[in-house]
């Protein structure tokens, strides 16, 4: 199980390194890129026929809403970027995290739906309006909101690496403290193999010093933050098909199709989560078996590093987004 | 002190770590997709003395603008002549700042100018939207011309498809853009060191056709 387990983090770190750190994410781009003229072509279709009254383009135009999400979220994101992070960074429930990311493509199918409905058809915007607002305000105004909870990422990192270096000098004055951690360290290893991407949940309750704010991290204030900054921008594509079947009087299909296409974008988005939390707990797994000492240790620090690099990358998002070309 | 070192270097791998990354919005990607049909205009004298640009949108697109303009609400893909007359010209009014209407001549190294569009129709095609529109220039017999229908902003991607009009004596050549090769100079300018990149660098001539026309000289 813990060979299973290292290989899944390695791979993983690997495709990590592939897509930000050799330019995969480029490849990944440009296969969306390419299929795009197919995506919009058939798009029309299904609309052109649904409008001349073929109720079984309805089927069709959903599942191209279903693969445009996915395509479009396979590339580099925000909300990969985001959910990524923090999935890496704060120990996170794999199902909670899979249901923030759920969630926050859906949230941001309802912006495209309120945006369109709100902005079209009651502020008489034309599409270019919409469109451009999309891109010079709601993207980087998400991007700096992802870059925030970035930063949050790495101040609450701070704060339980400080918190733990007390509580460390405490335990060494009384010379308990690491004897009973190195001891359930080893417990875990011989006996409950099947149990080993837990064992640091087990460390950190043990040790008291992050129990506490590990209960802060299911907060749900902190879940709202999360949805709300992935939701912040909508997709171009859904205003598109939003305002496209509006005017042609296919509301219906399009609100639906927008959520669609938000299934389409969590597909990956929870494969993300899932990736991230796997990662985490592979780490710290390898390192639980070593010193209970270190692991406890080691989170905080990955927090950090996660936040910081969410951070970053958000920072540079916002910068393109703000040198866009005004489209 | 250990703990410091920890620390500094997780603050290290993760600044690298960012830094290294690429700025993933800066993928440029075409959202209108062009053919476009070049019919040169000869002279009586066997030189150019202009061309027609024909621009056939595509299906999404022409979708997006006939339901902009209100045109064709029955959807039966045929507009009355009056529709045509509104759609007429469509492409060519507002230009942005700096647009210079996706078409370049160059000869000798030196870029012609060519005068404003003049609009001669529009209509639907299959559900795609045709205009067609002139460009007229100070007529020349080029020894070696060189044309790229092209987006500088790659908003638009454009395809050459069809050329004629060529006076006797002239030849032409199509050269398809290698858009893998564009793709990676694309790439290699989204370094994050390059801030300028989403204004200054216009990416689109990467990923032009390019039609060279030769001409022996008139006796």
């Amino acid at each position: 199980m813990r060979t299973l387990v290292l290989i899944a983090s390695l791979g993983l770190i690997a495709l990590a390194v592939w897509l930000w750190g050799l330019g995969g994410a480029e490849i990944v781009t440009r296969w969306a890129a390419e299929s795009q003229r197919e995506v919009q072509q058939a798009m029309a279709g299904y609309l052109r026929a649904l409008r001349s009254g073929e109720g079984a383009a309805l089927a069709g135009l959903w599942a191209l809403c279903f693969a445009y999400g996915f395509f479009h979220a396979a590339g580099p994101g925000h909300g990969k970027l985001l959910i990524g992070g923090y999935g890496l960074g704060a120990g996170v429930p794999v199902l909670r995290l899979s249901g923030l990311a759920l969630a926050s493509s859906l949230a941001q199918a309802a912006t495209a739906v309120v945006l369109v409905y709100a902005g079209v058809f009651a502020l008489g915007l034309t599409r270019q309006a919409m469109v451009g607002a999309t891109d010079r305000i709601l993207a980087p105004a998400s991007y700096g909101a992802i870059a925030l909870v970035g930063l949050w990422l790495v101040w609450r990192g701070l704060r339980r690496w400080r918190a733990l270096r007390r509580a460390d000098r405490h335990h060494d004055h009384n010379g308990h403290g690491h004897d009973h951690g190195h001891g359930h360290g080893q417990d875990h290893d011989h006996t409950h193999d099947h149990h080993t991407g837990e064992v640091c949940d087990t460390c950190g309750h043990r040790h008291g010093p992050t129990a506490d704010e590990a209960a802060r991290v299911h907060s749900f204030g902190e879940a709202l933050a999360l949805v709300a900054a992935v939701a912040i921008r909508p997709c171009t594509g859904a205003i598109l098909l939003l305002i496209l079947t509006w005017r042609m009087g296919l509301d219906m299909a399009g609100i639906v199709g927008a959520f669609v296409m938000g299934l389409g974008t969590a597909s990956v988005t929870v494969a993300v989560a899932v990736a991230a939390v796997t990662l985490r707990k592979g780490l710290l797994t390898r390192l639980a078996g070593r010193e209970g000492g270190a692991a406890r240790m080691i989170l905080p620090l990955i927090e950090i590093a996660a936040g910081l690099m969410v951070a970053l990358l958000a920072v540079e998002l916002m910068r393109g987004a703000l040198q866009a070309a005004p489209f | 002190m250990t703990r410091w070192l920890c620390l500094t270097l997780s603050f290290a791998v993760a600044l690298s770590l960012g830094l290294i990354a690429r700025a993933p919005a800066a993928h440029a990607h075409p959202h209108v997709f062009v053919d476009v049909t070049l019919r040169f205009l000869p002279d009586e004298h066997g030189r150019l003395s202009g061309v027609e640009v024909i621009w056939r949108y595509d299906d999404f697109f022409s979708l997006l603008v006939l339901e902009d303009m209100g045109l064709d609400p029955d959807g039966d893909m045929e507009l009355t002549g009056e529709e045509r007359a509104v759609l007429k010209g469509f492409d060519l009014a507002d230009w942005p700042e700096g647009f210079e209407g996706a078409l370049f001549l160059e000869a000798g190294g030196e870029t012609i100018t060519l005068d404003p569009p003049e609009p001669i129709a529009a209509h639907l095609d299959e559900g795609r939207i045709v205009t067609r529109h002139l460009r007229r220039f100070t007529p020349l017999r080029p020894a070696s011309l060189v044309v790229r229908p092209y987006d500088p902003s790659y908003y638009a991607a454009l395809t050459l498809s069809r050329v004629g009009g060529l006076p006797d004596g002239c030849k032409r050549r199509i050269e398809e853009a290698d858009k893998d090769a564009a793709d990676e100079i694309v790439a290699g300018l989204g370094g994050a060191a390059n801030e300028n990149l989403f204004e200054e660098v216009e990416v689109g001539i990467h990923y032009a056709d390019t039609l060279e026309i030769t001409c022996a000289p008139l006796s």
